[in-house]
């Protein structure tokens, strides 16, 4: 019994360093040369590049870290904000009122939950597109997820909407005796005790948002573009000219690593919202 | 009315209806209006007018430019895809696709999620630890698997050369691109563990106790105790794999850019159905065509979560008291 279960541990942490073997290797290949990529298996190389880090940190020979970075966070905010908001404020809607057309509307909100993104994805790029919403100068090129943020997302407005028809009914029945208008109801009472809800979906939107490529890819230019995109297509090798244009595997990781790295961290601290938002948003699906 | 023996102050007054002159229940639907408003409009914008749109545009030859001069083709593009071997190729790879990666994927996550609800230590570091890989964005995924997988630089190839003590060179993403992309999904399961974890830890010990107690072995409790209590979530897994997996063309895009291919358009072995009628739309700028390719696709999709959902009567088992839970 105790032999099975020593085994079973060690079984475990053997799988666990197969999972954990890609962040290893992303920081091995990193610290490489290039020219040192494709010679014999080298756990570490025999002189590590440490200035990969410093060169994308500290100068924009690499890449353009920062631009890129607040264009991802800037992007991050106004998503999150906006869906979280908005997404409270219509699930609250449909727990809380009663009103002819209701269950028709939030049958529409699950089939839109249902609907492949695909579907949507190019019409909708094509329509704004055609609104001339598309590769305009710097604060307005935002505009294409202010729109997609403002009517909230549906699995968040289900997801609200569960919470709030959690609540007692007795918290909305006083305050509108005591003459509190309803928009300050849901502002001033519900949201409050909603807090655990709105934690758990500003990390799922922040994080997706952050590692989200193809809206950015499809929508942003250039000069605005995320780290995420800027990542795979502009990161260069700096210094010498090669007659061969060299791939910047290694500098290519060094950023991806940077990018990663945030993320990590805010998992580790937020790791109890994580797992139980997977659990009831998941279940509840 | 109001005896004049009361202090003005104390008397009631009919409460001051709203400057529209509404009773209670109207104003109760004007506010739920107000309330669902921006999800009703963003509906109409973005759902759907650019469905309508896309269904229209499927039968004609729309080139992203064309607006004023587009012809109607009627069922053409539809015709022309159902007859195009690249389609039936990009589909059969979709398909492999799918069948390789959710039966693969949930073992692993179910797996790891029975492993983890066991009394072992290091219980919470093991779970962070497979966790860990969904954290990672798909850029730096695709990165960090094409320099394992890499033909002459990859981690493999130079592992198996070790090994063998000759260099082997192996295409891996030109000829097993399907199986990059499994492993990409495997490494990041740690959503499905979590899910199946949830679902585990919520099996009341009493019933396998007792199960034990009558003599069955761990198989049996497994089969017999655990597997119908965990298949509503194995079923949502299911479903949700299907419909992931169908429409899939990020990591085939990623993972061929990683190559130095395209993302838009990318590699032969990487070109899944959707990837395909992506490639039709922004590379070749045939619009009309790849949103027949996806309306083809929608309807698949249909079908396939059409007899998933029918079988499901079958296999998925709702215990009673999760059906109380669900009115509550």
């Amino acid at each position: 019994m105790k032999i099975g279960r020593i085994a079973l541990v060690i079984g475990m942490s053997i799988l666990g360093l197969v999972f954990l073997f890609p962040f290893f290797w992303m920081f091995v290949t990193a610290l490489k040369r290039p020219e040192e990529l494709s010679v014999a298996i080298s756990f570490m190389p025999p002189v590590p590049q440490w200035h990969h880090f410093y060169q994308v940190l500290f100068t924009d020979e690499v890449v353009r870290f920062y631009s890129g970075l607040q264009n991802t966070l800037i992007i991050c905010v106004i998503v999150t904000v906006t869906v979280c908001m908005s997404s409270a404020m219509v699930g609250f809607g449909f727990a809380r009122f009663r009103a002819p057309g209701r269950n028709i509307l939030f049958t529409l909100v699950l089939a839109t939950m249902m609907l492949p993104g695909i579907v949507t994805m190019i019409p909708q790029y094509v329509m704004l597109s055609q609104l001339g919403l598309l590769s305009l100068p710097w604060p307005f090129c935002y505009m294409p997820w202010l729109i997609w943020s403002i009517p909230g997302w549906a699995i968040f407005i289900f997801y609200y909407r569960q919470y709030f028809a959690g609540l007692p009914k007795e918290l909305e029945d006083a305050a509108l005796i005591d003459g509190c208008g309803r928009f300050r109801t849901f502002w001033q009472i519900f949201l409050p005790l909603a807090g655990p809800a709105v934690t758990t979906v500003c990390i799922f939107l922040f994080q997706w948002t952050y590692t989200d490529y193809v809206a950015p890819l499809l929508y942003l230019t250039s000069e605005n573009q995320t780290l995420a995109v800027l990542m795979m297509t502009e990161t260069s090798y700096p210094g010498v000219k090669f007659t061969q244009p060299i791939p910047p595997v290694p500098y290519q990781m060094t950023v991806g690593i940077l990018f990663t790295l945030p993320l990590i961290v805010f998992f580790f601290f937020a790791q109890r919202y994580f797992m139980q938002g997977l659990a009831t948003t998941g279940l509840k699906g | 009315m109001a005896s004049n023996n009361i202090p003005a102050s104390l008397q009631l007054k009919p409460k001051k209806t709203s400057g529209l002159g509404l009773n209670f229940w109207q104003r109760e639907i004007l506010a739920f209006y107000g309330f669902v408003s921006p999800w009703i409009l963003g509906f109409i914008a973005l759902s759907v007018i650019p469905l309508t749109f896309a269904v229209i545009i499927s039968f004609t030859n729309f080139n992203g430019f064309n607006l004023d001069s587009l012809s109607f083709l009627g069922l053409s593009n539809y015709k022309e895809a159902l007859q195009s071997p690249n389609v039936y190729r990009s589909f059969a790879l979709t398909a492999q696709f799918a069948l390789y990666s959710i039966p693969i994927g949930m073992a692993v996550a179910l797996g790891l999620a029975l492993l983890l609800n066991t009394k072992i230590p290091l219980r919470g570091i093991f779970r962070t630890l497979y966790y860990l890989p969904t954290m990672v964005p798909g850029v730096a995924t695709a990165l960090v698997f094409q320099t394992i997988l890499n033909t002459n630089s990859g981690f493999i190839n130079l592992f198996i050369s070790e090994v063998v003590g000759r260099p082997i060179v192996i295409d891996w993403v030109n000829n097993y691109g399907i199986g990059c992309m499994v492993a990409m999904g495997v490494w990041g399961c740690g959503t499905t563990m979590v899910l199946f974890l949830a679902g585990l830890q919520g099996i009341p010990e009493e019933l396998q106790e007792a199960a034990r107690i009558d003599g069955a072995n761990k198989w049996q409790v497994f089969r017999h105790i655990i597997w119908p209590l965990l298949s509503p979530i194995t079923y949502y897994q299911l479903m949700m794999g299907i419909i992931g997996s169908l429409q899939m063309f990020f990591q085939a895009g990623i993972l061929s850019q990683a190559s130095g291919g395209n993302f838009w358009n990318p590699l032969q072995s990487l070109m899944v159905y959707p990837s395909y009628a992506l490639s039709q739309m922004m590379s070749y700028q045939r619009f009309g065509y790849g949103t027949a390719l996806i309306w083809i696709l929608f309807v698949v999709l249909l079908i396939v979560a059409g007899i998933i959902q029918k079988t499901s009567k079958y296999w998925v088992y709702y215990a009673v008291e999760q059906e109380g839970k669900a009115k509550k």
